[in-house]
């Protein structure tokens, strides 16, 4: 498959994604072209590709986590909290989002994984496991503890705006 | 799908930055391997990647191993080992006179007195 039509297909999609992990835009370009130029030293990749989407969430989240391993603590990593979401007209919704990416930044990053491909990518539980490497139940029971998370932390400014 | 989920899906997640599509494509294009080497380049190049990452250091360890190999080939062994006379030795030729000199220098050295002789060990005082 063209390194074009592959960028074009999934870039936005794996932005979100790792930019949602990393809280960080330097490293999401860095994993991003990572990817592109793994592909690019291995052309036969991309034409075998059953999945391309789930295999780039994949090259993805493991650049991502051994981008958290070489920076030994991922505090460190997410202390730069840039913001990951475009700013709502709506001034509740400003600090709701700021809320949400505090909330999101306790959770594991497994849970945060699962949690942002099934609510912003809106992927099955079949497709998030196909994406990470896990089971559909190992995705599930993620998704959620961490929702109850997201929901326990969020409690008092989402009664407030509701 | 509860109101708290989608309440949170309703955060729209920033676009990817425009430029960047130019500049990781490119870096990509540089990242992509040249057309296929001819049998010789290829092979430099495999033997290259295997010695990594101190191919020189690799090449001189070779280089002494088939520097003492030929050595040892082209050394004399078994039996033609001992009939070799090592260059700048002339063999030692011995004739009837040298023969005679020597059995006179024998004969006169035996036919002196010996001096200083060693006393006998009961005799020596300690």
């Amino acid at each position: 498959m063209d390194l074009r039509e592959l960028y074009d297909d999934h870039a936005q999609a794996l932005f979100a994604f790792v930019l949602h992990l990393s809280r960080s835009e330097a490293d999401t370009r860095d994993i991003l072209q990572e990817i592109f130029c793994r592909l690019a030293r291995d052309p036969s990749v991309g034409g075998k590709l059953a999945n391309p989407r789930a295999y780039l969430f994949q090259c993805a989240y493991r650049l991502f986590l051994d981008l958290c391993r070489t920076r030994a603590t991922r505090e460190n990593h997410a202390s730069q909290c840039e913001p990951v979401f475009q700013d709502p007209a709506d001034p509740d919704e400003i600090g709701f989002q700021h809320a949400l990416l505090d909330a999101m930044n306790q959770l594991p990053a497994e849970q945060q994984a699962v949690v942002h491909l099934k609510l912003w990518q809106g992927q099955t539980f079949e497709e998030i496991a196909a994406s990470l490497g896990l089971s559909a139940n190992t995705a599930a029971s993620r998704y959620r503890y961490g929702l109850e998370k997201l929901r326990m932390l969020l409690r008092p400014i989402y009664e407030e705006i509701r | 799908m509860t109101d708290f989920e989608s309440h949170l899906r309703r955060a729209v997640v920033r676009p990817v930055p425009l430029h960047w599509r130019e500049e990781i494509l490119a870096a990509a294009e540089k990242g992509r391997p040249e057309p296929a080497a001819s049998g010789i380049v290829a092979c430099c190049i495999a033997v290259r990647a295997w010695l990594w990452p101190h191919p020189a250091v690799w090449a001189a360890l070779a280089a002494c191993w088939v520097l003492t190999g030929i050595l040892c080939l082209s050394a004399p062994r078994g039996a033609a080992l001992y009939a070799v006379t090592p260059p700048g030795v002339k063999p030692l030729r011995v004739t009837p006179g040298h023969y005679a000199v020597y059995l006179m220098a024998r004969d006169a050295l035996l036919a002196q007195p010996s001096r200083g002789e060693p006393e006998p060990l009961n005799r020596r005082k300690l």
